[in-house]
């Protein structure tokens, strides 16, 4: 176990979460795919901490203050979606383009 | 050579084949719940890499935050989006594109493991372990070094966050929802 | 003599006693055995980690029976009957009797059902509660693993059991059971705060994690267990974990989401055989860690009962740990018992105000005002 296999688990990692992101036409689909990024990201945070021992507590410090931005951005995400669907009764997002040319 | 692997590598290897696992399920199965439970299983893993890193408390964080929170929110909200017994949607384009990324991906990161079991000299100045107490110092920590403000910042982002979703969530226009309310 | 049998039991002698008693025995044995340290090292850890999930694996079973017997032997008791009788002295083997009875049924699964979800669901909270049962310090050294962040891998691996509830009911593919799943996920969720912030109020003032450590910050007479060393917050500390722990685990008076007159069974309506066992087995597991945990943070573990007068003392110290540990447990557990054959049931919307008007806001202030009292030093 190197550096170089954390960072290669977390690219791999956050590129599978932006082909999540890409392709997935359910919202709540998108916001787990978004989770996968952030945790490769936090991933990241702590491997450098641990190999790169000058200051081993501030990236768990960042880490924490990742989780938190990201429960959040998941409560806020989640109340935006259930409004939706009981708007429009619709999860799809190609189909949700109500501000879009007709 | 093989003498070199220790413990920890198998560990290492274990866990980051079932993050990616995972993670690969979360993005392409059809059905939102299999979905959560990949993602569950992606998470807790992670967890479990935080362990082998020497981050004990971040991994209970994201067990507590992530599992024990998040994605009980997700399921809620799959539960109250989608009904019973309905078909779930497919993903945008299902073609061989996709499954040949996957071999490519875990082609490159198999032989990522190479320069590891080769490579006679490691690094061998690893961080101890960030305990509770030290992450908890320095958070309230108001010299240089700490990080106090983030921590303010943080908390009054969740205040907000938490009075934003409620206020979101809370559907006072809608008339069939007034008479509902008892008590 | 008294003055020796008092170094024997103090503060220091207690905390160095032989922390892993088999486990070194194991480790010993092995590294004697092998040539190879890695070897040994791998043989020694496996074996260890198996020798301690089979220890666990048959008390939690034994605690089960044990709990459903004691639970149909306490509701008898307190509607005027005899309860078990039949199967072998008192009845106590009724449980096993009906234990067998479950492991031989045939599993159902409804039509429309999802396989995979449906099996897997089961699993998951009995999971939960043998990870927690892990880090119960059951005496000084009968523990599988003290963590540096007990209390909080308490609190973060309780909360995974709800997933088996959630996707159960979901997977069951029915009305009752969805709707079950849904309350009991809410109420689960609401109350875990409230537990959250009673164990809390203790990991500040004590200022450890560590559930041993805890044990160890209450030792001295029975005036330094968590619930009487402060003058009032741990006395309302200690109801309130009481009140949302009974709603946390799902039992009476909070038994909403399997209240049987609304939703037949609740999450479980569908489960038969070893999958509703195991789903029951969770149940009165848990109800077994939410006691020991209370007996940790408040009433002092597997410390003894002791008054301060060095002959009552030493009879009291002579008493093994694990034996005050599980009487303290079997204490609490028998007041959750005894609210569960008292109180009625309350409406859902009445439990959701209980805990986020009442029971949440107590736990801050109470967390507050007892922060602000040891700020200023008028409290330890």
């Amino acid at each position: 176990m190197t550096l170089s296999n954390c960072l290669i688990l977390a690219c791999m990692l956050f590129f599978v979460g932006i082909y999540g992101v890409m392709t997935r036409r359910n919202l709540i689909g998108v916001l787990m795919s978004v989770e996968l990024m952030l945790n490769a990201a936090n991933i990241n945070f702590i491997a450098f901490a641990y190999f790169k021992a000058a200051d081993s507590v501030a990236g768990s410090i960042f880490v924490i203050m990742i989780i938190s931005v990201a429960a959040c951005e998941m409560a806020v995400g989640l109340a935006i979606i259930v409004t939706m669907y009981r708007k429009h009764k619709e999860m799809d997002i190609s189909r949700l383009g109500g501000l879009q040319d007709e | 050579m093989l003498s070199s692997i220790t413990i920890q590598d198998l560990f290492f290897f274990v866990l980051s084949s079932v993050i990616i696992f995972g993670a690969i399920m979360v993005v392409s199965s059809k059905n939102l719940i299999h979905s959560a439970i990949n993602l569950i299983l992606c998470l807790f893993s992670t967890a479990g890499l935080f362990i082998l890193l020497n981050a004990e408390f971040v991994a209970i964080a994201q067990v507590m935050v992530y599992i024990g929170g998040v994605v009980v929110f997700m399921l809620f909200t799959i539960f109250l989006t989608t009904r019973l017994g309905e078909e779930h949607l497919e993903p945008l384009f299902k073609n061989k594109f996709f499954n040949g990324t996957i071999l490519v991906m875990a082609a490159c990161w198999v032989a990522s493991f190479i320069p590891s079991v080769i490579d006679p000299e490691r690094d061998q100045t690893f961080a101890q372990n960030a305990s509770l107490t030290e992450v908890g110092a320095r958070f309230l920590d108001l010299r240089e070094s700490g990080f106090i403000v983030p921590f303010e910042v943080i908390s009054v982002l969740i205040l907000v966050a938490m009075i934003g979703a409620i206020a979101i969530a809370k559907n006072d226009n809608d008339p069939k929802n007034k008479d509902e309310v008892s008590n | 003599m008294a003055k020796e049998e008092l170094a024997k039991n103090s503060l220091e002698a207690l905390k160095n006693a032989d922390q892993h008693p088999v486990g070194d025995v194991i480790r010993k044995y092995f590294s004697e055995n092998f040539e190879n340290e890695f070897i040994a090292h791998v043989f020694s850890s496996s074996s260890n980690i198996l020798l301690s999930i089979l220890v666990m694996t048959a008390f939690a079973g034994g605690t089960a029976s044990f709990l459903i017997w004691l639970e149909r032997k306490v509701c008898a008791r307190m509607q005027v009957r005899l309860g078990p009788t039949r199967v072998g002295p008192f009845g106590l083997l009724q449980s096993i009797a009906d234990g067998i009875k479950l492991v031989f049924k045939e599993m159902l699964r409804p039509k429309g059902a999802d396989p995979f979800i449906f099996y897997l669901a089961p699993f998951l909270p009995a999971t939960a509660s043998f990870l927690v049962l892990a880090v119960i310090p059951f005496d000084k050294n009968i523990q599988v693993v003290d963590i540096d962040v007990g209390a909080l891998y308490v609190i973060a691996v309780s909360g995974f059991g709800i997933f088996g509830i959630l996707l159960g009911g979901w997977a069951s593919n029915s009305k009752y059971s969805l709707l079950g799943a849904m309350r009991a996920g809410a109420q689960m969720i609401s109350y875990e705060i409230s537990v959250g912030l009673g164990l809390l109020l203790i990991v500040m003032l004590s200022g450890e994690t560590s559930l041993r450590e805890i044990v160890f910050s209450q030792y001295g007479t029975v005036n330094n267990w968590w619930i009487f060393k402060l003058p009032i917050f741990g006395i309302i500390a200690f109801i309130l974990f009481l009140i949302s722990s009974t709603a946390e685990l799902n039992r009476g008076p909070f038994d909403l989401p399997e209240a049987e007159s609304e939703l037949s069974a609740g999450f479980h309506t569908e489960y038969s055989g070893i999958t509703f066992s195991m789903f029951f087995l969770a149940e009165f597991i848990n109800m077994f860690i939410a006691g020991a945990i209370g007996t940790t943070f408040f009433l002092g573990g597997f410390l003894p009962f002791t008054i301060g007068i060095e002959g009552f003392d030493n009879i009291m110290f002579m008493i093994p740990g694990w034996a005050w540990f599980f009487a303290k447990t079997y204490f609490i557990i028998f007041l959750f018992m005894w609210f569960r054959w008292s109180f009625p049931r309350p409406r859902i919307d009445q439990l959701m105000n209980l805990e986020w008007k009442f029971m949440l806001p107590a736990n801050l202030l109470n967390i507050i005002i007892a922060g602000a009292f040891l700020t200023l030093g008028w409290l330890l």
